[in-house]
């Protein structure tokens, strides 16, 4: 890391290559350093970060439930697996444009196009979970007289929720590149226009400090993620020393 | 239980159902931004037979190529090293957690001010969002090959290039290729935010100025061969994994059916 | 017939006890040592944590000869194995193969693992499993293949060679694993607890096909397990560790007539002697 940063300053410092393009590490701390006083930056993180949350929050409403539910009824599961799939090999950011149509460049936007975005990995992981369950965990379950509910409720749902987990990671990963690109493509408020308008003021130093700032923003949530999952899969052989 | 010619109509007819009934919904529909499907495939083949085709859809489908060879030529042998060695990874993975979770989207810039808009910054912005999940799939993927099968490699005799050729890199094909199927889905985004971005060439470029005209029909016809660009990538990836990994999958069966 | 007869026909005592460890002294012109420990100690860790797995382990092997080393679980007989074969650095001692002292795989010995699963590669073929070592050696693909189909109908597995491993039973991999020992016609055949996960019946056929094929081969073989019989059943001399730290405790010349039979080897007054002798060694342990 050290080593990376020090290549970074002399490669500016040095010429290599013209600090117009590239600003050296110590003068894109100062533009951060003055950045972290203007308002504008959090009001702007918070407009990107609070589209994010809302969009999740309904992605995590609907696709965790939908994805359970395949595990009890096998039509449900072979009526989704395909179409799911299908479109989950569409770039979302392909529907930008289409949604500028319908919303405007509003937060509206934003949170569709998270969306749009974070619930088909949920899904299909979610549905993966819940169909690979041991059968022999439910066979024992069912020698031993469990209802269908409680089989759902004692075998599955614990079976599911590893790859639940992976799945919400990657929603929530993907789902923040859509939030902050949003901004960055169509304008409008967010942390991706705050770049953009560096850029275009020709403050290359600034550019890089709020791309830092986003850099850090991205590392900040998936931390959070995998500490999140380390708590609530601490059972669960992944999350085991040595792996 | 239901009976498996159900089960099977639901599969393959639940996105077809889906399709046609936005044919038949959309048909004669007056709204402004959900024109007629039959409209827009219209219009999707007059664009895409026209200037549009060599001017945008080339260019993006020889940069994505491109940038995606790049990202597996770079990102395969490197992970092999950091899986191979803990002191490298222990100093490199700062680096890569980090510039891994940079949104694609917001790197964006340095590219288009150190290129310009064009070939190499669509290129380098393909490469730099396709490399991160091959590079700590690969890591992950060495790192767990079975200890016992580099054992049992070496007492036969094989030397480390031959332990790497002949059982570290097999094993670790199935996880290199789940990083390279979610690497592949990044970089077609990728793809499409530098069109969109540098509005110059591309298809990401043809759908932003479509949309910045108003031009809805266009815009949907861009849409249309973004998806199937995708749908087309992703299944020649699909099917290219189960050559290569026909033997894992029956194996797995196998330790699944074993057990 | 005397139950008390060696393959080589000399008349032994059951219990050779610790001052005649190397009974072969007496006849140093009819045995040649492949493999000679001496004073071999792994320690893991160190300070107040090392864990004395080995202690000072000396013994030796006979070309030709099959040797068991039988101990109770966790004892360090893995570790032993490894440091023959050249996986692991002995914290002191040394380890001679054929006269050379090991310093990393030796190019005279070859392992059968106990978990098969995991030591056939589920990529390749039965075949290309059993003759992959003989490719990396620069042997041609039509030589190598010949050996290998040889080395598969020696094991009972002839028409199996493009199957893949997992397509196969457990017994018939192990089957595999063995066959890829013997075509690659090792000096020293190690063989790591090779049926402690096949089914009771399997294993008594993998047994005699071992001892078929070292009496056809002429192989030396060392064979580590945890079960006494097996020991006894299959061994010309059985070692018995203790546990941790491991040393040699026993060494004891099987006396049993050759070949070896299922049902009335193990109805021998000998056999129940050393089986009954080894189990109280090891229990005393405790």
């Amino acid at each position: 890391m050290a080593l990376a940063l020090t290549a970074w300053q002399s490669l500016s410092m040095t010429g290599v290559v013209s600090p117009r393009d590239v600003p050296s590490f110590t003068a894109t701390m100062r533009a951060l350093a003055s950045d972290v006083q203007n308002a504008e930056l959090y009001t702007s993180i918070g407009h990107s970060v609070s589209a994010w949350l809302i969009g999740i929050a309904i992605v995590l409403v609907v696709a965790v439930p939908l994805g359970l539910l395949t595990a009890l009824s096998r039509p449900l599961y072979e009526a989704m697996l395909f179409t799911v799939e299908g479109v989950r090999t569409i770039p979302s950011i392909a529907a930008l444009p289409v949604l500028v149509f319908i919303y405007g460049i509003s937060p509206q936007l934003t949170v569709v196009l998270v969306i749009f975005t974070a619930v088909w990995p949920l899904l299909i992981q979610t549905m993966a979970g819940a169909h690979d369950v041991d059968p022999i965990s439910i066979q024992t379950a069912q020698v031993y007289g469990l209802s269908r509910f409680q089989i759902f409720r004692q075998v599955t749902l614990p079976s599911a929720l590893p790859y639940t987990m992976t799945g919400i990671k990657i929603a929530a990963n993907i789902g923040l590149i859509v939030a902050i690109a949003a901004s960055l493509i169509v304008g409008g408020e967010g942390l991706g226009a705050l770049i953009v308008s560096a850029a275009g003021a020709g403050r290359v130093d600034l550019m890089y400090a709020r791309i830092v700032v986003t850099g850090l923003l991205g590392l900040g949530v998936s931390t959070l993620l995998v500490l999140t999952e380390r708590r609530i899969l601490r059972w669960h052989s992944s999350q085991r020393i040595g792996r | 239980m239901t009976s498996p010619v159900v089960l099977r109509t639901l599969r393959f007819g639940t996105p077809l159902g889906l399709l046609a009934f936005w044919w038949f919904w959309s048909n004669g529909s007056e709204s402004l931004y959900f024109p007629p499907l039959s409209d827009v495939l219209d219009r999707f083949v007059e664009v895409w037979t026209g200037p549009a085709f060599r001017n945008d859809l080339v260019p993006s489908v020889v940069r994505f190529v491109v940038g995606f060879a790049l990202a597996l030529i770079i990102a395969i042998p490197l992970g092999t090293a950091f899986g191979l060695s803990s002191r490298l990874r222990r100093d490199a993975l700062p680096l890569t957690e980090f510039s891994r979770s940079l949104p694609v989207a917001a790197i964006v810039p340095i590219p288009l001010l150190a290129f310009g808009p064009g070939f190499g910054m669509d290129v380098s912005l393909i490469l730099f969002s396709a490399i991160f999940p091959i590079l700590l799939a690969t890591t992950d993927g060495v790192r767990g090959v079975d200890p016992q099968a580099v054992e049992t490699a070496r007492v036969y005799g094989l030397n480390m290039r031959q332990v790497l050729r002949e059982v570290i890199l097999p094993a670790a094909m199935p996880p290199i290729f789940a990083g390279i199927r979610v690497a592949l889905a990044i970089g077609i985004s990728a793809m499409v935010i530098a069109g969109m971005l540098s509005s110059s060439q591309g298809i990401g470029a043809y759908v932003i100025l479509a949309q910045q005209s108003f031009d809805v029909l266009g815009t949907w016809a861009g849409l249309v061969m973004i998806g199937l660009l995708g749908i087309v990538i992703n299944g020649t990836f699909l099917l290219i994994q189960s050559r290569v990994l026909a033997w894992h999958t029956g194996w797995r069966r196998a330790a699944k059916e074993g057990s | 017939m005397s139950t008390t007869t060696n393959k080589s026909g000399e008349t032994v005592m059951g219990n050779v006890d610790d001052s005649d460890f190397h009974p072969i002294d007496q006849h140093p012109a009819a045995r040649e040592r492949v493999v000679e420990v001496s004073g071999l100690s792994v320690v893991y860790g160190a300070g107040s944590d090392a864990v004395h797995t080995l202690k000072d382990l000396t013994f030796s092997v006979d070309r030709g000869e099959l040797l068991c080393i039988v101990g109770p679980s966790g004892c360090g007989k893995t570790t032993l194995l490894k440091s023959v074969c050249g996986l692991l650095v002995p914290t002191s001692g040394s380890v001679t193969v054929a006269g050379h002292a090991v310093d990393g795989p030796p190019p005279e010995v070859a392992l059968v693992f106990q978990d098969y699963t995991r030591s056939l590669m589920p990529w390749k073929t039965v075949l290309d499993n059993v003759i992959f070592p003989l490719r990396a050696k620069r042997m041609s693909r039509a030589e190598s293949r010949s050996v290998g189909l040889q080395a598969l109908d020696q094991v009972g597995l002839g028409g199996f060679e493009s199957k893949y491993p997992w397509q196969l039973s457990g017994g018939m991999q192990q089957r595999v694993a063995i066959a890829r020992g013997v075509a690659y016609q090792p000096e020293v055949l190690l063989m790591d607890e090779p049926f402690a996960s096949v089914d009771a019946q399997t294993r008594a056929e993998l047994e005699d096909l071992v001892l078929e094929l070292r009496r056809n081969l002429g192989m030396t073989v060392i064979f580590v397990t945890h079960d006494i019989d097996e020991s006894v059943y299959m061994g010309d001399r059985v070692i018995v560790l203790s546990s941790r730290p491991t040393t040699v405790k026993e060494n004891l010349e099987v006396g049993l007539p050759v070949p070896r039979d299922q049902v009335f080897t193990k109805q021998e007054p000998e056999f129940v002697r050393l089986r009954t002798d080894i189990a109280s060694s090891i229990r005393s342990q405790h």
